[in-house]
Parts: C-alpha cells; sequence; structure tokens
C-alpha cells in the first residue's frame, strides 16, 4: 500500500491501520521510516477487532500456511529482517472499504494469516466507493 | 472483555472506530466521511 500513495491522494481516500501489537514495532514494520499519510491506531485490547467481527485462526492459519511462509520468504529474499512474533498469533484482521457516507462497499475477511487481499483490488474498490456514492 | 459481534456486511454502516494514535492521541473515523476510506485490520503478519 505504501507504493501506491500517489492513487491514494489522487482517489482523496483515507487510510486507517489498525494494529493490536506493540506500537513501535507495527510502525517500524509498517512504516519503515517513510513519512506516509495513513493513520496508524492501536487497539491492545482487540475490542474494536471485536466489534467489528473479526475472528481468530487456527494454528495451521496462523503459523502454517503455505501462503504466510511464501510471504515470510519473500520479504527474507528482499533483505528485510524479521522483527519477532506478535502477542497474539491467533488473531485474524480483515480490510473494509468504506464509500463516501461510511457504508461498506468492500469487504475482505482474512481466513489466515498470509491471506490478505491485493492492494490493486484495495484501490480498484477505494475509486469504486468514492465515485459511487453521494450524501 | 467484549463478545466477538457480527462483521459487518456490505451495505452496512460502518461501526465506531475510536482509537489511540502511536503519539497518544485520539483517532475517530467519524471525520473521514465524505472520502471514501479503508480500515485494514492487521493481523501479526501485517
Amino acid at each position: 500500500m505504501i507504493e501506491r500513495q500517489e492513487d491514494i491522494a489522487r482517489l482523496d481516500a483515507a487510510v486507517v491501520l489498525v494494529a493490536y501489537d506493540r506500537p513501535g514495532l507495527v510502525a517500524t514494520k509498517i512504516m519503515r521510516g517513510l513519512d506516509v499519510p495513513y493513520t496508524l491506531v492501536f487497539d491492545p485490547t482487540r475490542d474494536a477487532y471485536r466489534r467489528w467481527g473479526l475472528g481468530r485462526t487456527s494454528l495451521f492459519g496462523a503459523m502454517l500456511s503455505p501462503s504466510l511462509n511464501w510471504r515470510y520468504l519473500k520479504l527474507l529474499l528482499r533483505g528485510e529482517r524479521f522483527l519477532g512474533f506478535a502477542p497474539d498469533m491467533f488473531q485474524l484482521g480483515a480490510d473494509f472499504v468504506l464509500d463516501r457516507t461510511h457504508h461498506v462497499s468492500f469487504v475482505h475477511r482474512m481466513r489466515n494469516n498470509g491471506d490478505r487481499a491485493p492492494v490493486k483490488v484495495l484501490i480498484e474498490e477505494l475509486e469504486g466507493a468514492g465515485s459511487r456514492s453521494t450524501e | 472483555m467484549s463478545q466477538r459481534t457480527p462483521s459487518p456486511q456490505i451495505g452496512d454502516p460502518a461501526p465506531d472506530l475510536t482509537l489511540p494514535t502511536e503519539a497518544g492521541e485520539e483517532f475517530n473515523l467519524a471525520p473521514c466521511r465524505g472520502r471514501p476510506t479503508l480500515v485494514s485490520f492487521l493481523s501479526h503478519a501485517a
């Protein structure tokens, strides 16, 4: 998503990243020292995760899924450093795209820890959400 | 600890989201109304 800042700016979209992990570690992982216009917020108790209906995964989904391990392998091949495990390996995430009236127009709920929506899809959905809705 | 509620479906209004930023300031989603918005809940693998 960081590489798509120009698209985000063109769409005048807001991007909010919600994390439950240690703030400094997440900021390092996500922002990697870049000055990016995304809002990073923290939910250590995971109340927001529950209110948005996000579930948990199994041991396979948390650590053993091929897609997750492929993702880690790609990061290592790019020379990125492993920054440690989160306190809860089983919490799943999701991506919600909201239209201008803040109704859900797209949702991708993770089935395991390697299952994120492709950035290209999120950009397309943001574009659609911005052009479809009026208040 | 609150119970997990059903995940919002397409067409549903977004639930409230008020959380602290890394700087300790309170963030609320409401001022983002009027703009298309991506809310991305991260897992341990981000």
